[in-house]
């Protein structure tokens, strides 16, 4: 499969308290065309800052090192001019608070012409256009609602309306930073479908943000499961669902009750997560894990392919992996 | 959007009519007899007593004196001035115009250099341009217009000898250059605070999410802050121009008096200092009016600018 | 704190660090506090009588003999600054200590009690503040006459109702937290929450404002001076002087450009206090 995306040696680094920290540390991996891969980890686990290094959307002060491959084209490498042309033909971003991120005082209809109105198209093409995509995603009445402000609409159709405005310059990749974690659960499964739907439909390459891993196997096809800013496992997203190979992606699921079975006690990973601003050398995740060495924490572990298309950065992950269960 | 409209428009005349009730009641809060306080404390004949109290009804219960006063302003009499012996209206009616070209030159100075100054700060928040513009604005919000208007004419025109010292000037371009000092000297601290407004708010509103959704649409920078920075951030300040308002409608007083000008506010201060106490109802009395008409307007163009205030009396639960 | 807010520190916290900051703070402290220990010291420091007039020597610039020169009527501007200090930075203190004892209890109350008292407050507050502020002080001295007190009693008027409207503001939003609940079900009374209880956790923005508002009454006590309805000549008082000097600017500055600094630094130390103030509250938050 061609790639559309591919990462390598990624690490970036922000100003925090008058000096430079580490936020993403190293990483690397690839998006296929078409493919809709899921990056999944907590809360300073770095992933919203990998996603937004993808189009160079960091404040500003932030050091990113590495390379970055977006259809060919190093991004890093790209002026301003044709950075502008990547983030508005290529690749395309939607965030987590679509309230938050649609500009409150203009009409949707405005929000979703945007992107087009950088070509040069008739009104009533524009609007035609506006009136297509708000109809793929799921919008009963568009008309109606491309007139309407975004304070007059529910959250769920606030985000399809992103997603539409994302989607309406027909971008080749598609940057989801966890669309659905501010809705509810029935809205967060409708806007899950209109995903599914487009990635079906489109052949749309998806790198999907979010900290919920069963989410993720739902919908993705491959899975990258990020701690305190490295890559700690990568695999077939049911796979990985299924038979972990990390410590922390065993600990992860552990600690989330299942919807289906029995629930018994929670399993909890003691100790808080931490970022990559506080990442201890060595391997991250060392201070809570129940099978740590001290050789753990002397080197950082790679991120090695331990199985066909399974990769782990575990350095006992041979002797321990059968105790993942 | 209408409803809100005709809410407000009902409103403000309630209030003007209270504020006029408090006006005319100032002639009996003041210490001694009404009649004194009309004479301005002058020695007057049992005569002159008599015409006052016939003039203003001071025999017939206080209600209806207030509200035949009310009745006689809102046709046009507002009184007589003792000190210039003529009608109030007479000795208004020439310092409206000047007061007006006043206020809106300063307006439009404000406007201008305050929002520029703030989103000039805001651009280069942090670097050499900010600290100057912030030390700038620490400096001439302390600058009240009657310090200002003082240092102007020193430096400016008699020092300098670029504009003229006093005085309304004749009309047309003379008129201008006699205005631009005191201009200068009423907005100067409201240019402090509408710059320092303008600056935090950009600054918050630059760090905004919907900020970040269109610059990863591919707009420039410059795209971004006039299409979306721009509107959000003027908000507050709007908010502000109420209280400018009432900032300019005082200052102008000071202004007047500093740099000679016949205008309103002047003949206010002549008046007070004459106890010329008709005509500074009078003044009073328009000077509110003009005050919540102005006030009005904003809440108006806030609803109108920001979507959200709009719904809200929309919205149904 | 996330990684993400990490990387942007809140600018304004930036900025004051790098226009002095706390130190800039205290600087201005010390400043006006030397300008109140000038203004309490006067007689001793002095070197002349404030009212003392020189025709002879009227209008001179600084000289060995008066540090800062004379006005039009030959009084030395240096013993007129001092001895002015006590009207020009008194004066706003006995504002904001009149309006602070009436607009903060009315304040807490409209907050905490609301209903019929909040609205019937707020009626009283909105035909205040249909007056410009300034305005309604020269109404108000044009009503009961002119001089310090009437002056200073007039501005500590206009300045309740925004007192008020802050304090109330501020009671809203601590009404509905947990202590105060926890406070209620304990059954203290009213005034004990209200003065023991939420007025500490709403000092810090209220003591904000009210050194802004110390600034403020400066300036409009000066104002309506200088428009001869406040402090008037003789009596030494910077809007006073201000209003001296006009008389004479066509021929020399100096007169006024005395004043002007003394109310200029005073009122920069006052921002920069208060200034100092808000930030504080606002990192502690």
């Amino acid at each position: 499969m061609a790639s559309m995306l591919k990462i390598d040696g990624l690490s970036v680094r922000l100003p925090y308290e008058g000096e430079m920290a580490s936020v993403v540390e190293r990483i690397s991996f690839e998006v296929g065309r078409g493919e809709f891969v899921g990056l999944v980890g907590e809360s300073g686990s770095g992933k919203s800052i990998t996603a937004r290094s993808l189009i160079r959307l960091l404040p500003s002060g932030a050091e990113t090192v590495g390379s970055i491959r977006l259809d060919d084209l190093d991004v890093l490498s790209l002026s301003d001019r044709e950075l502008r042309g990547l983030r508005s033909t290529k690749a395309a971003m939607i965030f987590q608070d679509p309230r938050a991120h649609v500009d409150p005082l203009w009409r949707v209809a405005d929000h979703i012409a945007e992107p087009l109105r950088l070509r040069d198209l008739g009104d009533d093409v524009i609007r035609a256009q506006s009136r297509e995509m708000l109809d793929a995603v799921g919008i009963a009445d568009p008309d109606h609602c491309l007139d309407a402000y975004p304070d007059q609409l529910s959250g769920g159709m606030l985000q399809r309306v992103m997603i539409a405005g994302a989607l309406i310059a027909e971008p080749e990749l598609l940057i989801a930073d966890e669309p659905t974690t501010a809705l509810d659960v029935t809205t967060q499964a409708e806007i899950m479908g209109i995903l599914a739907d487009l990635k079906r439909d489109r052949d749309l390459a998806t790198l999907f943000i979010t900290h919920d891993l069963e989410l993720a196997s739902a919908i993705c096809d491959r899975v990258l499961v990020m701690y305190a800013g490295t890559i700690v496992e990568t695999g077939p997203c049911v796979e990985v669902f299924e038979r972990q190979l990390n410590p922390y992606t065993w600990g992860l699921l552990r600690a989330r009750p299942s919807l289906t079975g029995p629930v018994g006690n929670l399993e909890v990973i003691p100790g808080q997560p931490v970022s990559g601003l506080e990442a201890p050398s060595g391997c991250p995740f060392e201070p809570r894990c129940a099978w740590s060495t001290d050789r753990c924490a002397e080197v950082r572990p790679p991120l090695e392919e331990v199985r066909p298309g399974r990769r782990t950065a575990c350095i006992r992950i041979g002797e321990i992996a059968d105790e993942l269960r | 959007m209408l409803e809100l409209a005709i809410k407000r428009i009902l409103v403000m005349p309630l209030l003007l009519i209270l504020a006029s009730f408090v006006i005319f009641s100032m002639v009996y809060l003041a210490p001694g007899s009404p009649e004194a306080t009309l004479l301005g404390g002058r020695q007057a004949s049992e005569q002159a007593y008599d015409q006052i109290r016939e003039e203003y009804n001071l025999d017939d219960p206080f209600f209806v004196q207030y509200t035949s006063w009310l009745g006689r302003f809102v046709s046009g009499d507002l009184g007589d001035s003792i000190t210039l012996q003529d009608t109030a209206a007479n000795a208004i009616k020439p310092r409206i115009l000047p007061t007006l070209e006043l206020t809106l030159l300063a307006s439009v100075f404000i406007v201008i250099t305050g929002i520029a100054l703030g989103m000039i700060a805001a651009l280069r928040a942090g670097k050499a341009t900010d600290l100057g513009v912030s030390l700038g604005v620490l400096v001439l919000a302390a600058v009240s217009p009657a310090i200002m208007g003082l240092i102007l004419i020193s430096v400016f025109a008699v020092d300098l000898g670029w504009f003229p010292a006093l005085g309304l000037g004749d009309g047309g371009f003379d008129r201008l250059q006699h205005l631009i000092l005191p201009a200068v000297a009423l907005a100067a601290s409201a240019v402090a605070l509408v710059a320092r407004t303008t600056r935090v708010s950009m600054i918050r509103t630059l760090g905004q999410e919907f900020i970040e959704t269109a610059r990863s649409r591919g707009l420039s920078s410059r795209t971004v802050v006039v299409k979306h920075a721009f509107r959000h951030a003027l908000i507050p300040v709007v908010t502000i121009s109420g209280l400018i308002a009432g900032y300019l409608l005082s200052g102008a007083v000071i202004v007047e008096y500093a740099f000679g000008l016949n205008g309103l506010g002047s003949l206010l201060v002549d008046s007070v200092q004459g106890k010329d106490f008709a005509v500074v109802q009078a003044i009073a009395l328009i000077l509110v009016f003009a005050f919540l008409v102005i006030n009005l307007i904003v809440d108006l163009l806030y609803a109108w600018i920001d979507p959200r205030v709009r719904l809200s009396t929309e919205r149904t639960g | 704190m996330s990684t993400w807010a990490a990387a942007s520190l809140p600018v304004r916290t930036r900025l004051f660090r790098s226009l002095g900051g706390q130190r800039a703070a205290i600087a201005a402290a010390v400043v006006l506090g030397l300008f109140v220990l000038a203004a309490i010291l006067a007689p001793l420091i002095a070197p002349y009588d404030p009212k003392s007039t020189d025709l002879v020597n009227s209008l001179s610039g600084p000289t060995g003999d008066h540090l800062l020169g004379t006005d039009g009527s030959g009084r030395d501007i240096f013993s007129r600054l001092i001895y002015g200090a006590r009207t020009s930075l008194g004066g706003p203190a006995a504002i904001v200590l009149i309006s602070t004892l009436i607009g903060l209890p009315l304040g807490l109350l409209a907050g905490y009690v609301g209903g019929f008292l909040d609205g019937a407050l707020g009626r009283a507050w909105d035909l205040m503040l249909a007056f410009p502020s300034l305005l309604l002080a020269i109404v108000i001295v044009a009503t009961f006459g002119r001089g310090l007190t009437p002056a200073v009693v007039a501005i500590s008027i206009t300045y309740i109702p925004f007192l008020a409207r802050i304090v109330r503001g501020l009671v809203l939003v601590e009404r509905s937290k947990q202590y105060v609940a926890a406070c209620r079900l304990q059954g203290f009374g009213t005034p004990r929450i209200l003065f023991g209880h939420i007025l500490p956790n709403i000092s810090g923005p209220v003591i904000a404002q009210l050194t802004l508002n110390f600034g403020y009454a400066l300036l409009d006590l000066a104002a309506l001076s200088f428009i001869g309805l406040g402090v008037r000549p003789p009596t030494s008082d910077w809007g006073a002087m201000l209003a001296d000097g006009k008389t004479t600017i066509l021929t020399t500055a100096n007169p006024v450009i005395w004043p002007s600094i003394a109310i200029i630094v005073s009122v920069i130390c006052v921002n920069l206090i208060g200034q100092a103030i808000s930030d504080r509250i606002q990192r502690s938050i």
